[in-house]
């Protein structure tokens, strides 16, 4: 496609006047370049490039040009720079100006590969009118240039208006093989054509004079001087008020636009400035109840008339109201559970501009209607995300003076979102930290307390012996002592297992007949201290088989079983029962003692709570039920719990037995 | 030597209190037990007894609501030495049932012996 360098009978491409634009241009305008090194890392010679006759081969203008990446950010836009430099009035020159104006745009356009034949061997350029501001330049490559060039060349094409007016031309540019075809377009300033033909006149005018003089006489000769003079006069104050309108004109463009991009930069800065305040507001508060008013007063401030938020709260499952300022009394403590957020994908969207109260309804079909009045509309529905999930949502009316409500505005809210979320985070991490240490001082101080217990009875016990007290008796009583400790700090180590997730199951499959019989003499036992009954309900020998921790599961129903005695006056009645459906097993432990109060329910699996009311000198450590609940949860079930004291306070009765509380081990199936 | 006089046990832990009814009979005291907070009130300003050990951490009423029943200016056991025996060892802790009028405070655990000689001093106080 390309010749070689030796078709063309040289190497040396390139004329010194292209590298000496770029020089020029750095003394006149980037003096901290280092000519002298850009030179010597070409290995050019400074004096070569003042010689218009040197010619420099592509190894060294490209060396050139790598060399200017150590003094610029963007080498290429130096490169179409230095092209545009060419026809500024320091790269022209004013003999070159002079020829090039006389003769206009078009024409340096039409002889532009008469231009190039003095700077370029490389390539050949032809070029074609299409309209009087219009030009197809086709540039033919003999070798293949680097990617600066193009730029270059670029800035030569576009900036030849530039000899008039302040506008450059428009250039498009396709290639095809190695020819690479711009059309150039231009707007041409009524200034360029009076110019140009007072230019012409200048020259024709003292010919023609002459003429006269020879061919008429002196005193035509004199009056059409007079004359010329005078439209000469006329043309130049016609053409410097061209000028000097088309100037103005452009002063004025520049001063819009700069008011416009100042005016940009003022709201843009005044975002980031309140966007930081905010930021700060958050960083300085630890609770959502203290930063959202804040936030909210702050946005008043940037004139959005009306804020309201939903935020998640920590302590439930469901998402709040926090302000309502100036909504109607009927949305104040409006609730939206998380599920419901789940199901909302606008949740997690980008902020909407919702403009009424269909839009609202179409968007947010949460019945949230009913809080707004016509005036709130259009309003802003901002989601507060963090993580794919949804912390809430706020809304906001806008005033007119903020339509229409462009992107930049959604993003600058988009901001206030992710400030309240990381806000909201910080709160739930607050509210986390405090009930972590809460429960860790909880738990170091019932641990204390229930091992200081056994100590004084063995202490106790030990002084009895040395006292003369009956030893067998005393070691029977301290036996005890030792083994309900044993319970305990078992109890600790497993709950920690747990926690820790180093608890694992050993999986067996077993029938309900063989829990019963395990657990049959334990309870029988237990429940003889407490002068109980016990009754074994559907353990019979046909029933499927259960695959779980059969060791793991009887600590459980001991558990259940274990709470029925202590929560039972004596001589009740406890029945633990079996039975099953196509998805599950369940094994019940079923009591007629005191029942579990409101107050309780929520709270007997948690970690050392200890409900009241057990029977004297029995209380536990609070830890039996919630190692039940996890050690259930590893087999994939659940614990349910029914107490009548939920329903009233009587109780209800079942074979005329009044029932106090079941507990049911729910075991999947599978 | 000790003959006659009675001391009331408030404490939830049976064989707490079982021990130290033994250990206070063999020295002659007659001792009454009680195993909660309502029951430890109603038994003291029942019998009167000359000492009351008192527990905090018991169920129904705790001990230092059953202290500052004692100690209303027409209780019956208002001068009552009162000898807390508990297991909470924290300054304020220790200070709430001071302030409530406790005699003297003890915490679990304890030897008896140890616990008996500190009840005896507040008895030998209490005669001076």
């Amino acid at each position: 496609m390309f010749e070689n360098a030796d078709a063309i009978g040289t190497d040396k491409f390139y004329n010194s006047r292209i590298l000496s634009y770029y020089i020029k241009l750095f003394r006149d305008k980037y003096p901290h370049v280092d000519i002298s090194d850009l030179l010597s890392f070409a290995q050019i010679e400074q004096t070569a490039i003042d010689d218009p006759f040197e010619w420099f081969t592509q190894e060294q203008i490209d060396k050139f040009f790598e060399r200017l990446f150590k003094y610029f950010e963007n080498p290429y836009d130096i490169a179409r720079e230095a092209g545009r430099y060419i026809y500024s009035d320091k790269g022209l020159g004013l003999w070159k100006k002079f020829t090039l104006k006389l003769f206009g745009v078009g024409n340096a356009y039409k002889n532009i590969g008469w231009y190039a034949r003095a700077i370029t061997r490389s390539c050949t350029f032809s070029s074609r009118e299409l309209a009087s501001n219009k030009y197809e330049v086709k540039v033919t490559f003999k070798v293949k240039e680097s990617p600066h060039q193009a730029f270059t060349r670029l800035g030569i094409l576009e900036a030849a208006p530039r000899m008039y007016s302040d506008k450059m031309a428009r250039v498009e540019s396709s290639t095809q093989g190695d020819t690479t075809t711009y059309i150039i377009a231009w707007d041409a300033a009524k200034s360029e054509l009076v110019e140009k033909f007072m230019l012409r006149f200048s020259l024709a005018a003292p010919i023609s004079i002459l003429a006269m003089l020879l061919a008429v006489n002196s005193t035509a000769a004199i009056y059409s001087t007079i004359l010329f003079v005078f439209i000469f006069l006329s043309l130049m104050a016609i053409q410097l008020k061209l000028r000097c309108l088309e100037l103005t004109h452009l002063y004025e463009n520049y001063e819009q636009s700069a008011e416009t991009i100042i005016q940009s930069y003022i709201e843009d800065y005044e975002q980031v400035n309140i966007l930081n305040r905010i930021g700060r507001i958050v960083l300085r508060s630890n609770s959502a109840e203290s930063f959202l008013p804040a936030v909210s007063d702050t946005l008043r401030s940037m004139n959005y008339t009306k804020v309201s938020f939903f935020v998640s709260a920590y302590d439930d499952e469901c998402i709040v109201q926090k302000f309502n300022d100036g909504y109607t009394q009927q949305l104040s403590g409006f609730r939206i559970t998380v599920e419901a957020v789940a199901k909302l994908k606008p949740l997690l969207a980008p902020p909407t501009v919702i403009a009424d109260f269909a839009d609202l309804e179409k968007n947010l079909p949460i019945g949230l209607s009913s809080g707004f009045t016509t005036a709130d509309f259009p309003l802003v529905f901002v989601p507060i995300v963090s993580d794919a999930a949804s912390l809430g949502f706020f809304f906001v009316t806008p005033e007119k003076s903020l339509l229409p409500f462009v992107k930049k505005k959604l993003d600058f809210l988009v901001g206030v979102a992710s400030h309240i979320a990381l806000g909201l985070h910080k709160q739930q991490a607050f509210h986390d930290i405090a009930e972590s240490d809460r429960v860790k001082s909880n738990f170091i101080s019932t641990a204390s307390h229930e091992l200081k217990t056994p100590i004084q009875v063995m202490m106790m016990g030990l002084s009895e012996i040395e006292q003369g007290g009956d030893i067998a008796e005393n070691i029977l009583s301290l036996k005890a002592v030792v083994s309900k400790m044993k319970e305990y700090v078992d109890n600790l180590l497993s709950l920690q297992r747990i926690e820790n997730k180093a608890y694992s199951l050993d999986l067996h499959p077993f029938t309900p007949n063989e829990v019963f019989e395990k657990l049959k003499d334990e309870m029988h036992n237990t429940a003889k201290a407490f002068s109980h009954q016990v009754r074994f309900v559907g353990f019979s020998s046909n029933r499927p088989t259960i695959l779980g921790d059969l060791t793991r599961l009887s600590v459980v129903l001991m558990n259940l079983f274990g709470n029925s005695c202590k929560f039972t006056p004596k001589a009740g009645m406890i029945v633990v029962a079996y039975d099953h459906d196509a998805t599950e097993h369940r094994i019940t432990v079923l009591d007629n003692g005191i029942g579990i109060s409101k107050t309780d329910i929520d709270k007997v699996f948690i970690k050392f709570y200890q409900a009241a009311g057990a029977i004297d000198g029995f209380s536990g450590f609070g830890l039996g039920l919630s190692i039940s609940k996890e050690i259930v949860a590893l087999h994939n079930g659940y614990i349910s719990v029914i107490s009548p004291l939920l329903i009233n306070k009587h109780g209800l009765e079942l074979d005329h037995i009044r029932i106090g509380t079941s507990m049911t081990v729910h075991l999947p199936r599978k | 030597m000790h003959t006659g006089k009675t001391i009331l046990i408030a404490e939830d832990e049976r064989p707490i209190a079982a021990f130290l009814e033994k250990a206070l009979n063999r020295l002659g005291f007659i001792t009454i037990a009680a195993y909660n907070g309502e029951e430890a009130l109603k038994e003291s300003l029942k019998h009167k007894p000359d000492a009351i050990i008192l527990d905090i951490l018991m169920p129904k009423l705790n001990g230092i609501e059953v202290l500052k029943k004692l100690r209303e200016e027409n209780s019956v056991c208002s001068k009552t030495p009162v000898i807390v025996l508990s297991a909470l060892d924290k300054l304020y802790q220790i200070r709430e049932a001071m302030e409530a009028g406790a005699t003297k405070y003890l915490t679990k655990p304890m030897f008896t012996e140890d616990i008996i000689r500190e009840v005896l001093e507040c008895l030998k106080t209490r005669t001076l």
